[in-house]
């Protein structure tokens, strides 16, 4: 198994170590409740009215303005959620280029894809395929189902698979389940060759009870089977609307980072870019927060929000643009699509702004010796001057103290006190232009079992982190003397801002090759 | 134009649900509204529950409190768009609580009467015994990436949802369970060898 693979297997293993609530339990909880509810609105005089009316209420207690504000942020979620944003998005471009929400921009001459959703309903509930991107190294559907709750779509989502004519299933990808709001993509492995109808039998795992006789993933009475065909992507009727340019040299750098724009796609409802990192080997992983921190502003100052509840590809392990393998070493993204909202039709240039990226530098080798004297006691506190540098960044740790701290033990099943070092980091650049998220330590003396916590303790103002590291096991005697203290990797935000702008084509008339 | 990109703005900077925050305002005087929001927390938070303590009955009995407590405290309840996090503080309390002199564990014991994805053909990835290693290999961590895992695996929650929960900015989340990732991947890994 790839690394890829078992980090894959890992999180959707983590996933499935919990279980589903038994609906019972469930259901009997709410009853209890909506009658507690109930009793509590009577009370206050409130009882009788409707949900409509008591949703309603809020806003009439507002101020024309913020009313006016929620209905704004009411109309922006209707159209990021709703179904006809996605038919409308599904297959757009010239060139063959396409974005389909969710998956990413990919080359329509080089996959199958839905001609059009398909739905299915049993029971109230109804699931409908929004689009199939089969590409050849992976199978992308995309699904929105009504009449159930997210949480409750999660056993379907790790069971559900695809049922070939000839009687093959295939399974899900073990890959992290992207899900956005109200829509996973779920993932399996490519499609052979040829095939253009399959079906999606979408059923979940935790209906089965173990003893349950048969080969019953064969049977299929229970699920909802969705039949499914797929056209080849060159013959899809594309609307004549966005169209995708090519960027060259739109980039900017900083530490050595650089981050790149390698193709935009300006839609009626989106604008859709595709980010690529480029980094040195001294950063085990960039990250680009899209949280915040991030703005795309025509030259006349509009700016375009980050539609951060659109579903972005952000998952990658493979060198995009250079075509490389996955590189085992570094589980990160190398590139990213970002979503933002249409720009003006007008705007002949636009630019791009990231405020900061968060880096991560394992392997450091970096090490410091600390003397805690013949006698140390819980409480003692030793001032300390060590520096170092991570990826150019000044780190500086200030103190340890010795501080008692608890240990689980997996073999006796029981928390075993621990003495612990603390150690205070900081304060900060006063340049601004970077800031520590934390630190690791993975060993103290040789003591390298005991992993370290990496925690980190911000005070509002000081700007100091204090960390943890077990020391010793209390069974063990206390270490005196000088020992030596290994940092093991840290984490750090960089500042740009990575600035980068580009003239936007006449989209009227295409002149690009792609 | 202008308005519009600063309401949405402000929409997306404030709330990462702002549903939620309609809802719980609501809720104060609609067991509708209520209901609602307990529908889509419930299992996350038994989920969560589950994992803190190892146990159906007592991931039962601390999910029905949580929402019995959120139900009363409803009204104090300031809608800033962190709804989640103002209930996760419920959740946590609880399980402290209740684990103030037990071990969390995590069990597996529940899938003993479960099929399991991992028992199909469709699974086959995912066995038992892996889960079992998972589980064993989550037992080594100290409570902090406990937490995490429970956060986002069981709960399911977002980043920016922990981030919320824990006083963190949404990387340092996103670094914190990437570097766990690769922390149980290494382990998984090395036990392989």
């Amino acid at each position: 198994m790839s690394s890829k693979d078992s980090r894959s297997m890992i999180e959707a293993g983590l996933e499935q170590m919990y279980p589903a609530a038994d609906r019972d339990f469930l259901e009997g909880l709410e009853a209890t409740l909506l009658t507690q509810a109930t009793e509590h609105t009577a009370k206050s005089g409130s009882a009788g009215r409707s949900i409509w009316a008591a949703l309603g209420a809020p806003l009439r207690r507002r101020t024309a303005s913020l009313a006016l504000g929620l209905v704004v942020v009411l109309t922006m979620l209707i159209g990021i959620f709703t179904p006809q944003r996605v038919f409308g998005a599904v297959l757009w471009l010239l060139g063959g280029r396409v974005y389909v929400p969710g998956v990413g921009i990919v080359d329509a001459n080089t996959v199958r894809v839905l001609a059009a959703p398909v739905e299915a309903s049993r029971d109230g509930v109804t699931v409908r395929v929004v689009s199939v991107i089969a590409k050849p190294d992976i199978t992308q559907v995309v699904v929105e189902v009504e009449g159930m709750a997210y949480e409750d779509q999660i056993p379907y989502i790790l069971s559900s698979y695809l049922l070939l004519p000839d009687g093959t299933a295939i399974g899900r990808r073990l890959r992290y389940i992207r899900t956005g709001f109200f829509q996973p993509v779920y993932e399996f492995a490519p499609l052979p060759a040829g095939v253009f109808e399959f079906e999606l039998v979408w059923e979940p795992w935790t209906k089965r009870r173990a003893g349950d006789a048969g080969d019953w993933w064969q049977d299929t009475s229970q699920a909802l089977v969705i039949p499914l065909t797929l056209v080849p992507g060159e013959n899809l009727d594309t609307p004549v609307l966005p169209q995708a340019y090519a960027l060259a040299d739109a980039s900017d750098t900083h530490y050595d980072i650089t981050l790149e724009v390698l193709e935009v796609i300006q839609g009626l409802k989106e604008t859709v870019l595709r980010l690529y990192f480029q980094w040195p080997g001294k950063f085990n992983s960039v990250y680009v927060d899209t949280g915040g921190g991030m703005e795309l502003r025509s030259a006349h100052g509009e700016v375009f929000e980050h539609n951060r509840f659109a579903l972005e590809n952000q998952i990658m392990v493979v060198d995009t643009k250079n075509n490389q393998a996955p590189v085992a070493e570094r589980y990160s993204f190398t590139e990213q699509t970002l979503v933002f909202e249409p720009g003006a039709p007008d705007a002949r240039q636009l630019t791009l702004q990231i405020d900061r990226v968060s880096v991560w530098l394992d392997a450091l080798e970096i090490s410091f010796e600390l003397d805690l004297g013949a006698d140390p006691q819980v409480g003692d506190t030793w001032p300390l001057d060590v520096w170092f540098e991570a990826a150019g960044v000044p780190v500086h740790i200030v103190s340890a103290r010795l501080v008692e701290s608890t240990f689980y033990r997996r073999e006796t099943n029981e928390e075993v006190p621990v003495y612990a070092l603390e150690f205070s980091v900081g304060p900060r650049s006063d340049q601004g232009n970077h800031f520590l998220l934390s630190i690791d330590f993975s060993s103290i003396d040789g003591v390298g079992n005991l992993y370290g916590d990496y925690y980190e303790d911000e005070k509002p103002h000081g700007y100091v982190s204090t960390l943890r590291v077990p020391l010793k096991d209390a069974e063990h005697e206390m270490p005196t003397g000088v020992i030596t203290v290994r940092v093991d990797s840290v984490d750090i935000e960089l500042y740009g801002p990575w600035v980068i702008s580009w003239e936007v084509p006449n989209l009227d008339n295409p002149t690009s090759d792609e | 134009m202008k308005l519009a990109i600063e309401q949405s703005s402000q929409a997306v900077v404030e709330t990462v649900s702002p549903e939620d925050d309609t809802l719980a305002q609501a809720a104060v005087d609609s067991p509708q509204a209520f209901g609602e929001l307990y529908r889509r927390y419930a299992v996350g938070v038994y989920r969560y529950l589950y994992g803190r303590t190892g146990n159906q009955a007592d991931a039962e009995d601390l999910t029905a409190q949580v929402f019995i407590e959120a139900l009363e405290s409803l009204p104090r309840y300031r809608p800033r768009g962190q709804f989640a996090a103002w209930l996760y503080t419920i959740v946590r309390r609880r399980a402290v609580d209740r684990l103030r002199r037990q071990r969390p564990q995590f069990s597996l014991e529940w899938l003993d009467g479960h099929q399991t994805a991992a028992d199909t053909p469709l699974g086959q990835v995912i066995h038992r015994e892996d889960l079992q290693r998972l589980a064993d290999l989550c037992s080594q961590l100290d409570k902090k990436k406990q937490e995490l895992v429970h956060l986002r695996f069981a709960a399911g929650l977002s980043y920016a949802q922990i981030a919320q929960i824990n006083g963190k900015s949404e990387a340092a989340v996103g670094m914190a369970l990437h570097r766990l990732m690769k922390w149980f991947q290494d382990h998984w890994e090395d036990e392989n060898e």
